[in-house]
């Protein structure tokens, strides 16, 4: 059978089992008697397993079905949840994770799993309680490891577990449509796990007169025995409960289980029903999807550019049509741009497990608070933003979260918590990463910078942090395995940049850090302002837009050898784009400046004239003209001229 | 007493389960030929039961279940179905049919399935 068409969405629904499992195992960990955890861990673990056992990955499989032994122990109660047993289940994600990117990216590395499971035995081995035993060998029945599996599981839930031996009269015709009579009756209060004979022979009327069907239920085997003998032409019926027979304790303690519980159990269904609910979608290609997004883009393009002509033959019945056409175009526009939303959730759930990794590893007491995790950001963003934040929560870990007795000392709770919050502000989602450690030193800074030869005169506080984004800045002594080479934070910025956006540092000694993190919600479409500089024509995106004032040159003040202008008594340091784009600025003195705000900066952009705002659709400049850092991209106007769209963080 | 809708496209299939029944004490509140008519007398007589022949001109059997049973999800119907009609049997169960009896009909058995899906 030719699996590579199962390819793909093994891949991806491995990753989602990945992930579940570490949450999983992260709440685990917290509730170690949560058995419903472990229960649902084992669902995952198991998925993983046949999953990865149908497409012929043995290693995977071997390795999830260790995993399952130690988690069936926690379940039988044979083993104790303790940090080191939990420290191995991440190291075999871990490593399954290793192994399923190998998958992924077509390497043939055999990673060796000899030492994962020979710790494996010995924790096995090692810490085995006296378990008691139940539940095992429960089936002297046919039922091969995934019946007994899921009979297990609805045990554990506290279902009944039935099986009704199902005589009909002697004399009974058409004994096939009888027999599936009954079986759509039990079908209707429960779930049927298997039939004997088999459903195929009893359709084909392979059986004498009586037949047996085994099922799972909440329903009293009395009633059962009600519901079937409600049927015509049926001798008799004898049902029995599998987990009674063999033991009646057990049994006993489920029976009265299942009247208590039926309230729990009710609010469980509706949570697995609402469950189902989310995951009502189909999944596309991205390759497809971004098509579609650049199919919409060209759409965009000519549709201003019909507008142009329009407008320029004045010609009033095509322009009522080009309205239409607009609607629908704008509608599209936002579709696709909803399409490609993911909840930051993605990106964001990977990191409980490191900030508990990293706790360990620094032998620091940190709490992770996440929130406003369903703010929703475009694909791309969502695979790009991933890196720079581990960046700032290594930091927040490392340099910023004081050791326990330093907390202490300076009366902080002793827990250290970092935030990760996301939320959306207009057309831009802002993510910040807020720690309450000991916040930076300014001082620190001051004098680092100093050493580096850059001038701090005159510089405002908030700028001097603001400095940490430099190159080869680090105020770190020591460098860590975790972090303080140095390299992370411009790192951090030019990736944020190169997405849009922008990031800031809030600070304040000894109470702890924020960085702010600003994305705009999505990369392709943007509203424009266009302006003309020294001729030529650029766009420049109305996310970073504050206001649009003009202003004659002799109102161009300088300080501190730079130029400001002063606006509602503020005073704005001033970019003359012309010169900082080596053109000639036109001699005309009446001016514009736009004054935009490049997170808590606020700075003028001076350029000769404005166009008007249009829709522009961004598109890259290709490889060669990729080091331009002054532009994002080019976008075709409706005359049908490119132009260039000015990346405004990287110009002030 | 119950009453009860019989539909069958034979006259001679109708009058012998007429006569099964009202001998039981059951009332007859209609009969229909074909499903459109079965349909009809359905909406305006509500019967409590309804014996539903599988093979019948203009709307046959498994058709006219699913009508009814769009009308009153929890109309209570009997297919009459002959021997080796099994699959249809089945798909007349699928979709709602809550018993069925066979032809040719011995009167216990159809008594036995009345009195049963009546509860």
């Amino acid at each position: 059978m030719d699996m590579s068409q199962y390819f793909d969405i093994f891949l991806e629904e491995s990753h989602e089992n990945l992930q579940n499992l570490n949450e999983g195992i992260l709440l685990l960990e917290k509730n170690p008697q949560d058995k419903e955890t472990i229960n649902s861990i084992f669902r995952v673990a198991h998925t993983l397993k046949g999953m990865a056992g149908s497409m012929g990955f043995s290693d995977i499989a071997e390795l999830t079905h260790r995993m399952e032994n130690i988690l069936d122990k926690f379940r039988n109660d044979e083993l104790e949840v303790t940090t080191d047993v939990i420290t191995l289940l991440f190291k075999c994600l871990d490593t399954l994770e290793i192994m399923i990117d190998n998958i992924q990216n077509d390497k043939n590395e055999h990673v060796d799993l000899q030492e994962i499971i020979s710790l494996i035995e010995c924790i096995e081995s090692e810490k085995t309680k006296e378990g008691p035993g139940i539940k095992k060998d429960i089936f002297e029945l046919e039922l091969n490891e995934y019946d007994k599996n899921i009979i297990k599981q609805a045990q554990d839930k506290n279902y009944n577990v039935l099986k009704a031996d199902i005589t009909l009269y002697s004399d009974c015709i058409l004994k096939s449509a009888r027999a599936f009579l009954v079986y759509k009756a039990l079908e209707d209060i429960g779930e049927i796990i298997k039939t004997i004979p088999t459903i195929e022979e009893l359709e084909q009327e392979k059986f004498n007169n009586s037949f047996s069907i085994i099922f799972i239920t909440q329903k009293s085997s009395d009633d059962v025995k009600k519901i079937i003998e409600g049927i015509s032409e049926i001798e008799s019926v004898n049902i029995q409960e599998i987990s009674k027979r063999k033991n009646d304790e057990a049994a006993a303690e489920v029976a009265v289980a299942v009247r208590e519980n039926d309230k729990v159990q009710e609010s469980r269904r509706e949570e697995e029903k609402s469950f189902k609910k989310v995951h009502q979608s189909v999944r596309v290609d991205l390759e497809r999807l971004d098509k579609f997004m650049n199919l919409v883009g060209e759409l965009v393009i000519h549709r201003t550019r019909l507008e142009q002509i329009s407008s320029s033959h004045k010609l009033v019945d095509l322009h009522e049509t080009l309205e239409q056409v607009g609607r629908i175009t704008s509608d599209l526009q936002d579709l696709v741009m909803k399409i490609r939303m993911l909840p930051i959730e993605r990106v964001f759930n990977r990191f409980p497990r490191m900030v508990r990794d990293l706790s360990q590893e620094l032998n620091k007491d940190i709490e992770l608070v996440i929130k406003g995790e369903d703010t929703e950001l475009d694909r791309t963003v969502i695979d790009e933003i991933g890196e720079p934040l581990v960046h700032l929560i290594r930091n927040s870990a490392d340099h910023g979260i004081e050791p326990s007795d330093e907390r202490l000392k300076k009366g902080k709770p002793s827990k250290g918590t970092i935030r990760l919050i996301a939320y959306q502000e207009g057309n831009k989602a802002v993510i910040r990463v807020e720690d309450d450690g000991r916040g930076l030193d300014v001082e620190k800074i001051k004098s680092k910078a100093q050493s580096l030869g850059i001038d701090t005169e005159g510089m405002s506080d908030s700028d001097i942090k603001n400095l940490i984004f430099m190159n080869g800045f680090s105020t770190r002594d020591k460098v860590t395995d975790i972090s303080g080479r140095g390299v992370g934070m411009d790192v951090v910025k030019t990736k944020i940049s190169s997405l849009g956006g922008t990031i800031d540092v809030i600070s304040e000694i000894g109470k702890g850090t924020s960085f702010v993190i600003r994305l705009p919600l999505t990369l392709s479409i943007i509203q424009a302002l266009l302006v003309k500089v020294g001729g030529e024509t650029f766009a420049i995106s109305l996310g970073f837009i504050d206001r649009v004032i003009n202003i004659n040159t002799n109102e161009i003040k300088k300080t501190n050898n730079r130029e400001v202008i002063i606006y509602r008594g503020n005073v704005i340091p001033l970019v003359r784009v012309a010169r900082r784009l080596n053109l000639v600025e036109d001699d005309n003195d009446e001016k514009f400046v736009v004054i935009v705000n490049v997170g808590e900066r606020t700075v003028g952009l001076l350029v000769d004239s404005l166009f008007g705002q249009q829709e522009v659709v961004i598109k890259s400049m290709g490889k060669i003209l990729q080091n331009l850092k002054e532009y994002v991209g080019a976008t075709i106007l409706g005359d049908g001229f490119v132009t260039l769209i000015l990346d405004v963080a990287a110009l002030v | 007493m119950a009453k009860i809708l019989i539909v069958d496209d034979a006259a001679f299939m109708r009058m012998m389960l007429k006569d099964i029944l009202t001998k039981n004490g059951f009332e007859i509140c209609g009969e229909a030929p074909n499903g459109i008519k079965a349909v009809e007398i359905y909406k305006s007589e509500k019967p409590d039961i309804v014996t539903m022949d599988i093979t019948m001109p203009e709307m046959d059997g498994i058709q006219a279940v699913k009508e009814i049973k769009r009308i009153d999800p929890n109309a209570k119907i009997i297919m009459c179905s002959a021997m080796g009609q099994q699959a249809m049997v089945m798909e007349a169960i699928k979709s709602g049919a809550r018993d069925f009896i066979v032809k040719p009909f011995q009167p216990d058995r159809v008594i036995e399935s009345i009195k049963k899906v009546l509860g």
